[in-house]
């Protein structure tokens, strides 16, 4: 073989490794529709049946991922999720944004500063309502 | 005898030749052509595009293996950064987003922009 089909085959190999790169990066092989879901995850994602078909395919992926951790979670963390995730799910997505920054933030703080936020919620809710 | 005068020697022995008949410069050219034509074999039909698509960016001498590879890994490299971060942010998202739906405090404590004010109202009164 010489240099230049050397060179041919390599070049052919390289084009052909980045179109299925960039092929690889376009497919979606799960578009995720309410149907091909689980029973159980139909179960527990059951608040956002009506918007499901709506979401960007990110949110849908989200959602699936927190539907499998939700087995695993307490039974007072699963009744927050149920009570919460309409809501989450019809917030704007620069409120989520905004929320998650302050969890963020928050969350770095002392376990002590953590435990004391809960007292502060209530006292400053009490305050506004005055 | 050293270099130099090898050279000079050589010089002088090849300046001799180039006083060829013309029918021995013709045979010569021809030999030559012929062999030319030999080394180079006409290209696999299958990747004839790619020869095609190359002499319109100035042949294979204009752009080389030495270019194009480098170039292509990196286009790829890239394109595989970019998806692993795109997807170290969604899964950073859904981890958040677990984190926050379980939370002890209510949605409304991370959304009110009032609470987190008065937050940091008073986390500086105590310092």
């Amino acid at each position: 073989m010489n240099r230049r089909d050397a060179c041919r085959a390599l070049l052919g190999l390289g084009l052909w490794a980045l179109a299925g790169g960039v092929a690889a990066q376009q497919r979606q092989p799960k578009r995720h529709t309410w149907a091909e879901l689980t029973a159980e995850q139909q179960n527990v994602l059951s608040p956002l049946k009506s918007d499901w078909e709506n979401m960007p395919m990110e949110s849908r992926r989200k959602w699936i991922g927190i539907a499998n951790r939700y087995p695993k979670m307490a039974q007072l963390e699963q009744e927050r999720v149920q009570k919460r995730m309409q809501r989450w799910a019809n917030l704007s997505p620069e409120q989520r944004a905004r929320a998650r920054e302050n969890y963020r933030r928050m969350a770095k703080a002392s376990a002590e500063k953590r435990r004391r936020l809960r007292q502060q919620w209530a006292e400053y809710q009490a305050q506004k309502d005055r | 005898m050293n270099e130099d005068q090898i050279g000079s020697q050589v010089q002088h022995l090849l300046n001799q030749a180039i006083d060829l008949p013309p029918e021995a410069a013709e045979r010569l050219r021809a030999a030559r052509e012929q062999a030319l034509a030999c080394q180079r074999p006409e290209p696999a039909p299958a990747l004839q595009w790619a020869d095609s698509l190359l002499g319109s960016l100035g042949g294979w001498s204009g752009i080389s293996l030495r270019v194009l590879l480098p170039v292509a890994l990196l286009v790829a490299g890239l394109a595989g950064i970019y998806a692993w971060q795109q997807n170290q942010t969604l899964a950073e998202i859904e981890e958040i987003d677990a984190l926050l739906l379980t939370d002890e405090l209510p949605l409304d404590a991370y959304l009110d922009r009032g609470f987190q004010d008065w937050l940091k109202k008073r986390g500086g009164g105590e310092k």
